[in-house]
Parts: C-alpha cells; sequence; structure tokens
C-alpha cells in the first residue's frame, strides 16, 4: 500500500457487516411510532387528570374563603407546569431539527433548541417560585383569618422555607442545569466551527 | 426507489460511515437502525429535491452528530501502544487500524472522509455538510494527508 487509493481499496472491499434485515428495521420504526403516540396520549390524560384534581381539590373541601381554593389551584399548576418544562415533552414543542438538512443547518438548529430550552427553564423557574409563593400566601389566608397567631405561625414557617429555597437550593439547582446544557452548546458549536 | 431497495444499497454504506465516527461496531449497528427508521418514517416526504445519496447521508450524519447529546452509551478505545510492534497484520486487523485512524480525527473530518472513502463527489459532499465546494476541497486535501501520515507512522503503507 502506497497511497490514498489503497486505504480507499481497503474501505470499499471490506466484509460486509452483518446488519438487521429489512423486516426489522421496519419492525423497529413501527414500535417507535407506536411509542410515542403512547406517550403523548399519556401526556394528555395526565394533563386532563391534573387539571380535573385541581378542580375537585378546590371545590370538595368545605373551605368558606375564595381564596383557599385558588391557592390550592395556583400550587398545582406551579408544580405541573414545573414538571412540564423538565419533561421530554418540552423538546417535542420546541425542536424543530429538520434531521434532512445539511450537517451546519442541523447543528445551528440543536443550538437554537439548546438557547431556548435554557431560557424557558430559568424563566420557568422564577415563575414556578411566584406561583407557588402566591398559592401558598392564599391558602394561608383563611387560617390567618380564623386564628392570627397560628396563622402568622404558618407564614412565617412558609415563607422562611420558599426563602431557603430562593437563596440556596434554586442557584445550585440552576448552576448545575446551566452547566450541562452551556457544555453541550459548547461542544456543539466546537463541531459547528470544524465546518467553517 | 423502494425502501426495501434503499435498505439493501445504503445500509453497507451507512454502517461504514457510523463506523468511521463511532469506532464501535454495536454502536454503529445502532446508529445505521435509528438512520433507516428516519428514512422510512421520512421517505414520503422525500420529493427529489437532492439525490437520494444527499438525503440518505444527511440523515445519517445527522444522526452521528447528534451522539453528543446522548450519554456516553460506549467510550471509544484508545489505541492500543502494542499496535505499533506488530509486524505482520492481517487485512481484518488493518480495517480496524483504518477506524482507529478515522475515529482520532475531528467529528466533522471523520464524516467527510468517510465520504469520501465512500466515491461521493466533493460537490455532494458539500452539500451534506453545509460548506462549499472550495472549502471541502481544501479540507478533503487536509484530511487526507492527516490520514496517510498515520498510516506511514504505524508501517501500515
Amino acid at each position: 500500500m502506497d497511497n490514498f487509493n489503497d486505504i480507499k481499496g481497503l474501505w470499499q472491499n471490506q466484509p460486509t457487516a452483518n446488519l438487521p434485515d429489512v423486516g426489522a428495521i421496519k419492525k423497529a420504526a413501527d414500535k417507535n411510532r407506536r411509542q410515542i403516540i403512547i406517550r403523548n396520549v399519556w401526556s394528555l390524560l395526565a394533563l386532563g387528570g391534573t387539571v380535573i384534581f385541581t378542580f375537585y381539590i378546590g371545590m370538595a373541601y368545605d373551605f368558606k374563603f375564595i381564596t383557599t381554593r385558588l391557592g390550592i389551584m395556583i400550587i398545582i399548576i406551579g408544580i405541573v407546569g414545573a414538571m412540564a418544562i423538565n419533561s421530554q415533552m418540552l423538546k417535542l414543542l420546541l425542536s424543530r431539527a429538520d434531521e434532512s438538512s445539511d450537517n451546519q443547518a442541523y447543528l445551528r438548529q440543536l443550538i437554537e433548541y439548546r438557547n431556548k430550552q435554557r431560557f424557558l427553564q430559568s424563566r420557568g423557574m422564577v415563575i414556578y417560585y411566584l406561583l407557588l409563593t402566591t398559592g401558598f400566601m392564599l391558602y394561608l389566608y383563611e387560617f390567618f383569618a380564623r386564628d392570627h397567631m397560628f396563622g402568622l405561625k404558618a407564614y412565617a414557617v412558609t415563607l422562611s422555607w420558599i426563602a431557603f429555597t430562593w437563596f440556596y437550593l434554586k442557584p445550585r439547582a440552576i448552576r448545575k442545569q446551566e452547566k450541562k446544557i452551556s457544555d453541550l452548546i459548547e461542544q456543539i458549536e466546537s463541531i459547528s466551527k470544524q465546518l467553517q | 426507489m423502494e425502501f426495501e431497495e434503499i435498505y439493501r444499497t445504503f445500509s453497507p454504506k451507512v454502517y461504514r460511515l457510523c463506523m468511521g465516527y463511532v469506532n464501535n461496531s454495536d454502536w454503529a449497528k445502532d446508529l445505521v437502525q435509528e438512520t433507516f427508521i428516519a428514512v422510512w418514517q421520512n421517505l414520503s416526504k422525500f420529493r427529489n429535491e437532492s439525490s437520494i445519496n444527499t438525503w440518505i447521508f444527511r440523515i445519517a450524519t445527522n444522526n452521528c452528530l447528534r451522539q453528543l447529546e446522548r450519554e456516553k452509551r460506549f467510550e471509544r478505545t484508545e489505541l492500543p501502544a502494542q499496535l505499533e510492534e506488530k509486524i505482520e497484520i492481517k487485512k481484518d486487523d488493518k480495517i480496524d487500524f483504518l477506524y482507529q485512524c478515522i475515529s482520532e480525527l475531528e467529528e466533522t473530518e471523520r464524516i467527510i472522509i468517510s465520504l469520501v472513502l465512500e466515491d461521493l463527489p466533493q460537490a455532494e459532499i458539500a452539500s451534506i455538510v453545509g460548506m462549499t465546494d472550495g472549502n471541502v476541497r481544501v479540507k478533503i486535501h487536509r484530511i487526507k494527508e492527516k490520514l496517510t501520515a498515520k498510516f506511514s507512522k504505524h508501517g501500515q503503507l
């Protein structure tokens, strides 16, 4: 062997690998499609179930004040929203990567998606805390109105817990998320630069 | 073109491309499967805007590039030191060595050189990776030199 053509010869004359037959590929494709449909149905069911559950909780108990029901609903909306942002559902909504575009364009789409994800996660976290705080404030109001002392204590405990998570746990969680996404973006960008 | 025919024609080529990219045959087989699932599901969307060659290789190479988003399922193995001392090397070992050399290149270099080895015209490679013809030409030249040098260094040429 003395030049690149020999390498090419070696490449093209290598024995064919033992690949699955075409039937297996089609079967895998159908399975894949079914899984996506099932996942979507489950997401819809979970969402519908949560809405019904929220209203049930809001209405079922004999609370005197509308603020209590409203508080519970806001808390549940906050929790479900946070779960949705962290789930795979987000990828389906945000990612528009077209697999048949050229590599350069495809990498750009991947970066775009990660940036959107980063934006949504940091904003989403703030909204989640706002909803949670508002929800608890409203929820506890009825207890405060009935018994000022007990209400004040409940407010103090809840607010300190929220403050602790906001000032201590949240920055850590955000830093971790942030690092994961920026590492990925950095890697994609470095590949993309190879093509310039 | 029917899917069966596409699969028969392109699966060995896509497998070699994926092997060049990941240098791990199980992983490469998974990539072949993922690529052809995408081909099968999107075949109706293929409108002859590009050649079927370009279309399939775009899907396959994008799928390779996307691997960095996943957990490292398989670690690429490092070149064993004793390989340099081997005097007689069989054909299979030579192919292993070729994949090893390719896997040491940068990500997009691995893709480009595999497409070159598959005998794709430069213009088509340019439209798969999204570079200008001129840039691809320069890049191909450099990668060929790098690869040939690696081969000669280990006494394989």
